[in-house]
């Protein structure tokens, strides 16, 4: 299925280029780079995983926090700085709970396949730690 | 990997699983041997649900085979849980493939979600986990 898509996007691609030729004399326009496969679910999962490692350092969980670290590197994002303790409103089970279940959702909803899998194991790893 | 090459080869991951843990029952007593029986009757399930999934998509499902190596020997019940974790993680990883070659919405995408959730927590209970289960090493 992945492949297939990524078939559709070149063959969008390689269409894009023949009507650019053609047009060679036209007055330039703005680029529109077309955002990644699943950006905004992409964008969503760094978010809850942002999160999960501020709880992580709130509670002073460093081999959790390494682990939602990992799933942060996963989903695109980068090497978080430690930040500054917070005080958190929800026990970090709840954070892991709600984030499994949406996590679950993004994984379903995925167009590209490796993005999916990365979505479900990290709900995977969620819910192994709340079990 | 199609869909399709996938469903077989989760199936195939299965029945090497349901095989994998008749020695792990054998060697194992208690709440232990609860689990394990659960656990095996859990992959018989999802076993029997790819099985329908590669049915209904007109193709015949892999068999399985008439026994499996086991990965080292199992002669005691610290083994026999390392083996299920080895089951379980191996689990994940089927479940994985299946959930990055299935179309998005698809009740393949659905079963192998559930599928690797249940297969982590399931190793986490027998042994560790990484952070990412499921995920091809390299």
């Amino acid at each position: 299925m992945r492949h297939r898509a990524e078939i559709t996007r070149r063959a969008v691609l390689a269409g894009g280029l023949v009507a650019a030729a053609g047009c060679s004399h036209a007055s330039p326009r703005p680029t529109r780079r077309r955002p990644p496969a699943d950006a905004d679910a992409l964008a969503r999962a760094r978010s809850d995983e942002a999160d999960l490692i501020s709880a992580c350092e709130a509670e002073g969980l460093t081999a959790e926090r390494e682990v939602h670290v990992a799933h942060l590197l996963a989903v695109g994002g980068s090497h978080p700085a430690t930040t500054a303790a917070l005080t958190l409103d929800e026990p970090i089970t709840t954070l892991l709970t709600n984030s499994a279940e949406t996590l679950r959702s993004l994984a379903m909803g995925a167009t590209d396949g490796g993005n999916a899998a990365r979505f479900a194991s990290i709900a995977a790893s969620h819910s192994a730690a709340t079990a | 990997m199609s869909d399709r090459s996938a469903l077989q080869a989760a199936i195939a991951a299965e029945h090497a699983v349901v095989y994998g843990y008749g020695p792990v029952g054998a060697h194992l007593k208690g709440a232990a041997r609860r689990y394990a029986a659960g656990r095996l009757t859990a992959h018989q399930n999802l076993r029997d649900r790819l099985a329908q999934l590669i049915t209904a998509a007109g193709v015949t499902p892999a068999a399985a085979q008439p026994a499996y190596r086991l990965p080292f020997p199992v002669a005691d019940a610290a083994a026999a849980k390392r083996l299920a974790a080895h089951l379980e993680n191996g689990s994940a990883g089927a479940a994985w493939d299946l959930t990055a070659a299935s179309a998005a919405q698809s009740e393949a995408r659905d079963l192998a979600v559930t599928w690797l959730t249940d297969a982590a927590v399931a190793a986490a209970h027998w042994g560790a986990i990484p952070p990412l289960p499921g995920r091809p090493v390299g």
